[in-house]
């Protein structure tokens, strides 16, 4: 019974994590862009590989895929360790590549670590747990010693303040994944329905000027729900209002407690401050004027099934570059437009998965060194990806790939090709067909272009407030799929929900959060 | 062993078939031994601050302090009557529906529709709560839901917003519940019915006895062995709830907390995003704690009225 | 009391001779008992039909046993994968008959001493099985045991040994059904004839506890049927995977397929799977290989748990 609703556990955590990261950058492909770093030599695939040293270090990389986990990943390790062998010779790594589904990644690092089985390199799923229990290595060292690359490459693409947001009590704990970090709220609308009701794109700029059109559209279709989410329980609405107010949210991109507005320096409650009743209010007219579904703060369905259904006119998500309503008509063969709503606020948060070393690893340097290559190889990132060349992927062009004739996802011998936010540097990775080049540049230049937050680097380390945390993530869900869903009136749940919080604790934790910035703030003046 | 047969044989009368026997138990034990209670003591984690590089074993120890953030707030109080309540409603209505289903397939056993009956009661079993949690949804969406477009309607009823009702959600749960488990649990019952000797009804019958005061006579009375057990063993697990049935089948929705909070999904909800391995054993230790005592309290209560029917 | 079994077993069937209460009671019986069948079967139909309706009816109208518009996507997108669909299902098959075989007996042989008066520490016993039930250590040691001391981690033997090989319910139901179901003039003659306890056990006990083991065999075999835990925790390889963790493992990848701000949705090709139908169809190849051998299983289980038993 136990052991069922632990699986269960990392099932739903798995699940959270993806709602998680449509605010937090996605998985997508997003780069591609010949490597500018100079790091990674030109690979071609060796005819019959050089020799692999058996003394040399091997690395165990656990690696998170969403597809069929291959049979056999043999012929990829030996691809890839023939490859390091005569490229870099003088590294004297061999990598063990091992790959897990989403339902039991984070299960298998707990169960390999604790028992003793080799683990080397992982992407935790949450970087401060995994420091918290002394699951990672500080690697400050390591990547001065054996990282120049990869460090240079992140430098480049992500900003020369990349890695302290994997800074905690003053030691780095992972390598960004190199890719587009910023993920802007983006309302995404049929267009054909928009040129229906007369209006023009031009005149919506925030969720104020939706109402007009969604009543015309209520009008023209009343079949059609106006807005619908693309989360479960989730409208956008509070990445909107940290993206217009400015609001650092502290290392919280899930329950945003305790946040920063500007330059203040001082935490609040963003749920007792009249812009989050502002546009609760809003999305509570939204409710009761029928431009949702009743049932939006608990439906599973979402508007990914609604648009293929043709039953929604608009919803609103964060993603990264700006050809989002192209890709999904393409998709659909239905004519969806895409325009940025608000901005998007870039703070410590917005960090993505980091690559990590294993507390237990045997050889650190040797991990450190396979990082480095992991993320300038274009060789072994697109094997680990896509596998081998000719038999489960081919090259289309320059930057992209598409499956061999007659094959698919599911048929081909080996893939992990939804990995693209997981391994390495999305810059040297081949591009998915189809996707534009000049989107990919755009999401590179979004990371070092974006408004920063004045507290982009401070970390938060919960252990303190644990206790506080865990009631909290229960109020929470009780009440806020209710409130940004406008399924709860505002009037009675909104005093409730703060009065509840205030008992499970949010002011111990916004003065724990204080009491941490102002040391942050101390130490970085 | 063949020692121990020999040398017990007349100076320890009562040890004399104790060897034999304990061959018999013996792969059982030798199970138990190695897949519960070997790991049995890995439940000290729930007093450590695990920490990796130490590992399991030299990890600091921490007192109580996983265990807090169960009682923190006030929310202890609901999760608490939330799993004891609903767990008293099954151990009373789910043994009272398995044991009616049992004594009504007893009658029927003989015809060819007692095949028909019998997979009935096993299908509900086959599916996943998840699955059970969209057959739910099927029946009650608020949009597309079969009671409210067909049922409702017919009877010029307005539709109703179930997954924000907290009143009606008592009720569904215990039907779902009913439903998933009834049938599977009358089996049992059902075995041990056909255990009985036919005998006692033919002699009964001729008595001139009528259904119901078989029933009441000998059949009820007759199970009563089987009701204790099943009940004890409910009872152990009494602080524990299926996580499906109150999280999935309510689709999370946070209107109806009061009524569907249990200790899990209140563990579940506070942790998912830590991985703690102390505190999810704390509290697992706490709920199999009081199962225990509340367990020992029921089996030793069993043992002054009945003696032959407790559990150990 | 033995010879009376014995009489009323040689007997054969006789037709049944129904007085008027008993009529009225029988046919209360096939009333009810027809509603829950029903309770049962209709909302399986509805995932069937639901697992054959186009994608598009079931977002506009929600599920329904009469679908505006079909479709076999469902099917045809499962059919791609139909190689690993059929190892999954050996694999289950394999796993589930060569474990609930292992099961019943040391289930059987450690219950039978339990219920035996002449057995001095049945009390004892009994405790130490049903203490399992409350306590467990959690996942790690566990896994530390069978991994990295037994080493039976990605074999068979991880996905039939770890935590369903014995349920300490079925062992307690077992030793229940021995205690007041197996005469113990019985065992008392055997004893005289001078069969020792291992004996008595094979060819008295075994023979009479037919109903008892069909019921527990019924509840291991779908335990080991619905498990994916095993899979979970112990393998890595997909040809180690049975139906269910297969299934479970394609669900999770298509939520994430499906959920949009991911590659999936660039990648231009899965936007329009159908994840409701899928997901029904998959509840349905969970299910059909019980249906279809159910036919099969059930004329023993009819005949040993109430035609055979109630006759003696």
């Amino acid at each position: 019974m136990k052991r069922t609703s632990t699986a269960i556990l990392a099932l739903t955590l798995a699940a959270t994590l993806f709602a998680g990261c449509s605010s937090t950058g996605g998985f997508g492909p997003e780069g591609t862009q010949e490597v500018g770093a100079g790091a990674a030599p030109a690979a071609d695939t060796p005819e019959a590989g050089p020799e692999v040293p058996a003394q040399a270090d091997e690395v165990v990389f656990y690696c998170l895929s969403f597809t069929n986990i291959p049979d056999s990943y043999d012929q990829v390790n030996t691809a890839i360790n023939e490859h390091i062998a005569g490229t870099y010779p003088e590294a004297n790594v061999k990598l063990k590549l091992q790959l897990f589904g989403p339902v039991e990644y984070e299960e298998k690092i707990r169960l390999a670590m604790q028992s003793g089985t080799p683990v080397d390199l992982f992407t935790p799923l949450g970087l401060a747990n995994y420091v918290a229990q002394n699951q990672v290595l500080p690697l400050e060292d390591l990547l001065t010693e054996y990282g120049r690359d990869v460090t240079a490459i992140i430098h480049e693409d992500i900003g020369t303040d990349a890695f302290k947001t994997y800074e905690i009590n003053g030691h780095t704990y992972g390598v960004p994944i190199n890719k587009g970090m910023v993920v802007t709220p983006t309302l995404i609308y049929d267009k054909d329905m928009l040129a229906a009701t007369g209006y023009s794109i031009d005149s919506i700029n925030s969720l104020r000027d939706l109402p007009k059109v969604f009543d015309k559209i209520k009008e023209l279709y009343p079949e059609v729900f106006p807005y619908a989410n693309t989360n479960q329980g989730d409208t956008h609405i509070i990445p909107i209002l940290a993206g217009e107010n400015d609001i650092d949210v502290m290392m919280d991109r899930v329950t945003y407690m305790g946040v920063v507005f500007g330059d203040s320096g001082q935490v609040v409650n963003l749920y007792d401050t009249p812009w989050f009743a502002e546009y609760v209010g809003i999305m509570r007219d939204w409710y009761e004027k029928g431009y949702v579904p009743k049932d939006m703060a608990t439906s599973p369905s979402t508007a990914t099934e609604y648009f293929n259904a043709g039953r929604l006119f608009s919803t609103i998500a964060g993603y990264g570059g700006n050809e989002i309503g192209a890709l999904i008509s393409a998709s659909t063969g239905r004519n969806i437009g895409n325009k940025w709503i608000a901005p998007f606020y870039f703070d410590s948060s917005a960090a993505s998965l980091a690559t990590a070393v294993s507390s237990t690893s045997k050889s650190p340097a040797a991990a450190m060194k396979m990082i480095n290559i992991l993320y300038t190889d274009e060789f072994v990132i697109n094997t680990i990806l896509y596998g081998i060349e000719g038999m489960d992927y081919v090259k289309v062009d320059e930057h992209h790939w598409t499956y061999p004739e007659g094959k698919d996802v599911n048929t081909v011998s080996y893939t992990a090709a939804f990995s693209t936010g997981i391994v390495g540097s999305e810059k040297l990775q081949l591009q998915t067909a189809g996707v534009s080049y000049e989107d990919v540049l755009l999401k590179l230049r979004q990371n070092v272009e974006c408004k920063r937050s004045p507290y982009y680097g401070f970390t938060f380390d919960p252990s303190k407030v644990v206790n506080e945390i865990t009631a909290l993530n229960n109020v929470y869900s009780q009440y806020i799929p209710g409130l940004v869903c406008g399924s709860l009136d505002p009037a009675v749940a909104l005093p409730e929900f703060n009065k509840a919080l205030k008992d499970a604790g949010i002011d111990a934790l916004i003065a724990e959060k204080q009491t941490q910035l102002n040391a942050w703030i101390a130490a970085n003046r | 062993m063949p020692g121990v047969r020999k040398t017990g044989l007349k100076s320890h009368p009562r040890r004399e078939h104790s060897g034999p026997f304990l061959l018999i138990a013996l792969p059982g034990l030798l199970y138990l031994l190695v897949n519960n209670y070997i790991p049995m003591f890995g439940a000290f984690i729930a007093f450590k601050k695990l920490d990796y590089v130490q590992g399991l074993f030299k990890s600091p120890w921490t007192g109580f302090d996983n265990f807090k953030f169960l009682f923190q707030t006030k929310d202890a109080f609901v999760m608490v009557r939330n799993t004891l309540l609903y767990n008293l409603a099954f151990i009373a209505l789910g043994t009272v529906c398995a044991v009616l289903i049992a004594v009504l397939m007893a009658d029927v056993s003989r015809m060819p529709a007692a095949r028909f009956f019998q997979a009935g009661l096993l299908l509900p079993n086959l599916v996943s709560m998840v699955i059970v949690s969209y057959l739910v949804y099927a029946f009650l969406a608020p949009e597309t839901g079969l009671v409210n477009t067909e049922i409702l309607p017919a009877f010029s009823m307005e539709p109703i917003n179930w997954y924000s009702q907290a009143k009606y959600w008592p009720f569904i749960l215990i039907l779902t519940q009913m439903w998933k488990t009834a049938g599977y649990t009358s089996i049992v019952y059902i075995a041990s019915i056909a255990g009985m000797d036919a005998g006692m009804y033919e002699s009964a019958r001729i008595d001139g006895a009528g259904k119901l005061r078989q029933i009441f006579a000998i059949t009820l009375p007759l199970l009563k062995p089987t009701i204790i057990v099943m009940v004890l063993m409910s009872v152990g697990r009494i602080f524990a709830s299926d996580f499906g049935l109150f999280y999935q089948v309510p689709m999370d929705s946070g209107a109806l907390y009061d009524v569907t909070q249990t200790i899990d999904t209140y563990v579940y909800r506070g942790l998912m995003r830590f991985g703690n391995v102390g505190m999810s054993s704390a509290a697992g230790l706490f709920q199999s704690v009081v199962g225990f005592i509340l367990v020992l309290g029921a089996n030793s209560l069993v043992k002054r009225f009945s003696a032959g029917d407790s559990l150990f | 009391m033995a010879n009376k079994i014995i009489k009323t077993g040689s007997s054969g069937p006789k037709p049944e001779v129904l007085t008027p209460g008993e009529r009225g009671f029988r046919v209360f019986a096939i009333f009810a008992l027809t509603a829950v069948a029903l309770a049962a079967f209709l909302p399986f139909i509805l995932i069937a039909v639901s697992s054959l309706t186009s994608e598009q009816a079931l977002i506009k109208n929600g599920y329904s046993f009469f679908p505006k518009e079909w479709s076999v996507y469902a099917y045809t997108y499962m059919a791609r994968q139909w190689e690993i669909i059929a190892r999954a299902y050996a694999v289950s098959l394999g796993v589930t008959a060569s474990g609930t075989a292992v099961s019943l007996l040391i289930t059987s042989m450690l219950a039978y001493p339990m219920a035996n008066e002449k057995f001095r520490w049945r009390n004892q016993l009994a405790f130490f099985v049903f203490f399992t039930m409350l306590f467990s250590g959690g996942v790690v040691p566990q896994y530390m045991l069978y991994a990295r001391v037994l080493h039976i981690n990605n074999t068979y033997l991880a996905l039939a040994i770890p935590n369903y090989l014995m349920s300490a319910f079925n062992v307690l139901l077992v030793r229940n059904y021995y205690k007041h179901n197996i005469p113990p003039a019985l065992i008392e003659a055997a004893r005289i004839d001078g069969a020792g306890e291992t004996g008595i056990y094979f060819r008295v006990v075994l023979p009479m506890s037919v109903p008892v083991m069909v019921t527990i065999g019924l509840f291991t075999g779908l335990a080991y049927w619905n498990d994916w835990v095993n899979a979970f925790y112990y393998v890595d390889a997909p040809r180690f995977y049975g139906i269910q963790n297969l299934l479970i493992r394609m669900m999770n990848n298509i939520q994430f397929l499906t959920s949009p701000s991911n590659s999936a949705v660039t990648s231009g090709l899965t936007l329009q799977l159908p994840s409701n139908g899928i997901r029904m169809a998959m509840a349905v190849i969970g299910i059909i290989p019980i249906v279809l051998i159910y036919p099969f299983l059930q004329k023993h289980l009819v005949r040993g748990v109430i035609v055979g038993a109630v006759k003696g």
